[in-house]
């Protein structure tokens, strides 16, 4: 629809004319701001976690996890020069040699949801495999937070059992 | 013909060009969600509305 609104603008005299292809649906899994009627059931955007320690392919382990300690995290994320994420490196996975290359020591490849999926979905998920959390990347797979399986179960006021922590 | 767009770009234009964002959907889509600043113009409300509501130095991104 939006490209023959576009170019009726054009007919009508605009000339500056855009058409945002991906539209609104883009927008939204990409957890920038709406305008809803009514609340809607909660997503990934309402609870997700950011100040997730991030690393890139070239850094040194010993360095990543010197600051991953630092903010008491026990995982860095690993992301390219447009913030993709790549990666993540975990708990022992922190403790490996200090020389080794983050492209060597992470688990390349993680699961990821957009912040427009459903908390009751990434509950079942998560719950269903024994992991604590899950990465939040916009539809372009940059990296956005992090979704924790307790506070995702405490915002559908589920008991917050604890996972596994995987 | 339109210049075809992605999200970053639709943010650039708001933030830099004040850009207005139109959505053409039929209004009950408008009104269960929206981009937060949207107006809503109906396509088949543009030829009638556009003039009206639309300001024509600055972009405007359908969607």
């Amino acid at each position: 629809m939006s490209p023959r609104a576009a170019a009726r603008l054009e007919t009508l005299g605009f000339d500056k004319v855009y058409d945002y292809v991906p539209g609104k649906s883009d927008w939204i899994a990409a957890g920038l701001p709406t305008v809803r009627q009514s609340p809607g059931p909660p997503t990934a955007g309402m609870t997700l976690r950011a100040g997730d320690i991030v690393s890139h392919l070239g850094e040194r382990l010993g360095d990543a996890a010197r600051r991953a300690r630092a903010e008491g995290k026990d995982e860095v994320i690993v992301v390219d020069d447009r913030h993709v994420v790549l990666g993540r490196v975990r708990g022992a996975a922190l403790d490996g040699g200090p020389a080794t290359l983050i492209e060597d020591a992470m688990r390349p490849g993680p699961a990821t949801v957009r912040p427009d999926t459903l908390l009751e979905t990434i509950v079942a998920s998560l719950g269903g495999a024994g992991v604590a959390s899950t990465l939040v990347t916009d539809p372009d797979g940059r990296f956005i937070g992090t979704v924790y399986l307790e506070d995702a179960r405490g915002r559908l006021g589920q008991p917050r059992a604890d996972a596994a922590g995987r | 013909m339109a210049t075809r767009i992605w999200r970053d770009e639709v943010l650039r234009l708001i933030r830099d060009e004040a850009a207005q964002l139109v959505e053409v959907l039929p209004r009950p889509e408008y009104e269960d969600e929206h981009i937060e600043g949207a107006i809503s113009i109906p396509l088949k409300s543009l030829d009638r509305e556009a003039h009206e509501r639309l300001d024509r130095e600055r972009p405007v991104v359908v969607y």
